[in-house]
């Protein structure tokens, strides 16, 4: 069985296909939709989901949320998120982003398997099996980095990941169960953190994506901020305090702002108040205040939607419907963006929040051979190559290549007598190797030779998960280096390692866990039960029996302390077998009651 | 007397199934009797007859797609994804050929460039720029180095759209020629020419819109 997941920035939602109809598991507050916030307590395991979300404005230094905005970045690439977030994090000694909480702290990988970890537990508890495999979504414009770190999180989960599915390629297969999408569709998704646009053909069962564009650092959150950033100003003015001058000011003022922005989506008018130290502040915002604000982060998905389209080889008239997948689609002004940009009405049948999930699980179900004649053809959304001379960027595989690929090219020496080349790997679509990501450099000896007499052969091999492996050989030697390009998040081995085996640690200790608190509910109800069948049938026993019995049921009474689950097991057993002939003859003696009652 | 000959051996599709001997003349990928995928081949088949096509300049982009939605069916990995390794690692090779295959043949230049390459014809001219074109660029570059001339751009713009007009003419006239002929080989050095001047005139015409981009 595998499942299908969405981790999303702001909330994710885990599911699966049972009888041909999507099925969302639903957590203990009885949603689907589970925020992706983690909570650290003082003293006890992290707390996911709606608890950890109601800690956001008590305490928000023990909080983490939105960290798939960090997956796989260095603290390079992160530099002016601090703003963003209310909570602190490091660059500390590594590349590697960390999350700082108290003493301790997290990288975005850890946070994200907690959140599947929790995810997993919530199928888990309804299914009663264990789910060991999954379907996870990514944005389609997440670069191979923040893939790999995806999947990473999902093994420290205790998750095999069976497949990675670009989320707008999900959405438009969910849309596809019911065979409410033919043609050619145009998905727009902006969620919380990130923006993708694709474009796929869907005729009879294929889903080929033809194009596919995004922005993985604009979403709902930057709305929400550019409401803080003004209203922060005007509060200043008003109250002559600085809402932003500490943590818990600037938390609660999010929390308003992201108040305001889902209220404005339903109404035209929104009664902002917000109290800074002893002042409170309080306006009327509209909706046309609101639109103002957000418009020039909105204009930002424009030239991605037109390089989309571009990509794709056609005009919007082309298009037979657009999507709209994502929390953010619910903003009026954005509906109305997507209006004017692809010159017609989208649709949104399915709920956007629900629609990714619902596609993972699809995908989910093809994998697990249950759907025949559903098939996704999916790209790779960034061109892949090599560095060459001057530090130029040779491209092997372009973007939006269909997958599994792979290409090959030549290259040769530009010194005499060079006896090794480094064959650097790079994913993006700018000319200068500094301006793309780096995914892995490696060496491959060459005999020394005159330049430009080596024959080096690059082979670029791209699977149907978007991972990417790359092969150099000299030809005229037959020498060949080989790598699986790793992730190059700026973790080192170690601290993978050390990372995995922390987790299978706590994998134990998490298991221990479960089954002993399942043992000391099935003893609990056992001693309930016996109790009940005593005072019903006390007639049918002797008091040896009787003494008998109760003897057994506070020996699982003294089991229950001990917190060992073997001790629970035993007593469990002693006392069912104690009670064997008295449940036979209380069953027997109801038989009987309830014949002479017919009798009567 | 003996004369040597040299066979360039056609790459195709086994005409036969390796597992039950079924046959199918256009090949098999996957067996239609016993279901089972083939072995990828040493030397992958030619890509029009992969796609089940005669080698032809032109073709229907629909018909192209039909053809490789019905072999990714087969073949993708996701359609094995419950078989052992061995025949998901056969999957995902015959599954990439097919995504090549498709991309080569579904863009005009590619698809020209892989006829001229698979075919390996014996002479072809010599890579050259249509030399009358060439001429009137090298003057506008010159005359645009002394000042702007909005005059002579335009002059070379009508020039250039000329030469577009007597490629597409020429191309009708080749792809008809191709079906006509019997000796496809003798067509090859015009197919090379013709793939020179159509990239020339594109390079020149992403030249000078990212000049007129600046001014």
């Amino acid at each position: 069985m595998i499942v299908g997941i969405d981790l999303g920035t702001t909330n994710s939602l885990i599911g699966m296909i049972e009888k041909g109809r999507p099925r969302l598991f639903k957590s203990e507050q009885d949603k689907t939709l589970v925020p992706s916030v983690v909570y650290f307590p003082e003293h006890s395991a992290p707390v996911v989901g709606d608890q950890a979300q109601s800690k956001k404005a008590v305490e928000p230094e023990k909080v983490v949320f939105s960290a798939k905005r960090f997956i796989g970045k260095g603290a390079k690439d992160i530099q002016d998120w601090q703003r963003l977030v209310p909570f602190d994090f490091s660059p500390s000694t590594d590349q590697m982003v960390r999350f700082k909480v108290g003493t301790k702290s997290y990288t975005p990988i850890e946070i994200g398997s907690f959140v599947l970890k929790h995810l997993k537990s919530i199928a888990e508890k309804e299914l009663g099996t264990a789910v060991t495999k999954a379907v996870i979504t990514v944005p389609a414009y997440f670069n191979d980095a923040q893939r790999q770190a995806t999947k990473f999180a999902s093994e420290l989960a205790g998750l095999e990941v069976a497949r990675i599915v670009n989320e707008p390629t999900a959405a438009c297969l969910a849309y596809g169960l019911d065979k409410k999408a033919q043609g050619n569709i145009a998905v727009f998704d902006l969620g919380g953190g990130t923006f993708d646009i694709s474009i796929l053909r869907v005729t009879g069962g294929v889903f080929e994506v033809l194009a596919t564009n995004g922005n993985t650092s604009l979403g709902g959150d930057n709305f929400d901020e550019a409401l803080v950033q003004a209203l922060a100003e005007e509060i200043q003015q008003q109250t002559g305090n600085d809402p932003m001058a500490d943590t818990i000011g600037r938390a609660k003022l999010r929390l308003e702002c992201e108040k305001a922005k889902k209220a404005l989506s339903q109404e035209v008018e929104f009664s902002f108040s917000f109290k800074s130290g002893d002042h409170s502040f309080s306006k009327i915002l509209t909706r046309s205040y609101f639109n103002q604000v957000i418009e020039p982060i909105l204009q930002k998905a424009l030239e991605p939607c037109l390089s989309c389209l571009e990509d794709a080889g056609m005009p919007p008239t082309a298009l037979t419907d657009v999507i709209l997948v994502g929390g953010s689609t619910r903003v009026p002004r954005v509906k109305e963006f997507v209006r004017e940009t692809f010159k017609r009405e989208p649709i949104c049948t399915l709920d956007p929040d629900e629609v990714v999930a619902i596609g993972a699980s699809v995908q989910a179900n093809i994998l697990s051979g249950q759907t025949s004649g559903m098939l996704l053809l999916d790209v790779i959304p960034l061109s892949l190559g090599i560095e060459t001379m001057g530090g130029v960027v040779s491209k092997i595989i372009h973007r939006n290549s269909t997958i599994p690929t792979s290409a090959t090219e030549h290259y040769s020496t530009y010194i005499d007598g060079q006896v090794s080349v480094d064959i650097h790997v790079l994913q993006g679509e700018r000319e200068l190797a500094q301006d793309n990501r780096s995914l892995a450099r490696f060496q491959l000896k060459i005999p020394p030779l005159p330049a430009g007499v080596p024959k080096i052969e690059v082979e670029f091999i791209v699977d149907a998960n978007g991972i990417l492996n790359v092969r150099a050989m000299e030809l005229r030697t037959g020498q060949v280096a080989m790598v699986t390009v790793n992730p190059s998040y700026g973790l080192s081995d170690a601290e993978v390692e050390t990372m995995l085996m922390a987790s299978f640690e706590n994998a134990e200790t998490d298991f221990e866990k479960r089954f002993l608190i399942e043992a000391q509910i099935e003893a609990d109800s056992l001693v309930r039960a016996t109790q009940k069948s005593l005072a019903q049938g006390a007639q049918l026993l002797n008091t040896e029996q009787k003494e008998e019995i109760e003897r057994a049921i506070r020996r699982v009474e003294r089991s229950l302390t001990t917190k060992s689950r073997e001790e629970i097991k035993k007593s469990c057993e002693h006392l069912s077998t104690v009670t064997e002939k008295f449940a036979q003859d209380l069953l027997n003696h109801a038989l009987n009651n309830a014949l002479s009652d017919k009798e009567i | 007397m003996l004369q040597k000959v040299v066979v360039v051996a056609p790459h195709s599709l086994s005409k036969s199934c390796v597992y039950c001997h079924q046959g199918n003349n256009q090949g098999v990928i996957v067996c239609e009797a016993c279901k089972k995928l083939q072995p990828f081949p040493t030397y992958p088949p030619d890509f029009f007859e992969l796609f089940g096509f005669p080698v032809s300049l032109e073709i229907e982009e629909s018909s192209l797609r039909r053809s490789f939605y019905r072999l990714s069916q087969q073949t993708h990995p996701d359609a094995h994804s419950q078989t052992d390794e061995l025949n998901q690692l056969q999957a995902a090779k015959w599954s990439t050929l097919i995504n090549k295959a498709f991309q080569t043949l579904k863009a005009l230049s590619t698809r020209l460039e892989y006829i001229l390459e698979s075919n390996k014809p014996l002479s072809l001219p010599p890579s050259r720029p249509p030399m009358d074109i060439a001429e009137s660029y090298f003057d506008l570059q010159e005359t645009l180095s002394e000042g702007p001339n909005e005059k002579a751009l335009e002059d070379f713009l009508t020039k250039l759209e000329e030469q577009q007009i007597l490629l597409e003419t020429e191309w009708k006239q080749l792809a008809s020629d191709w079906k006509q002929s019997s000796s496809k080989q003798e067509l090859f050095p015009r197919l090379k020419t013709f793939l020179d001047t159509k990239k020339y005139l594109s390079s020149l015409k992403a030249d000078l819109s990212k000049r007129r981009g600046v001014s």
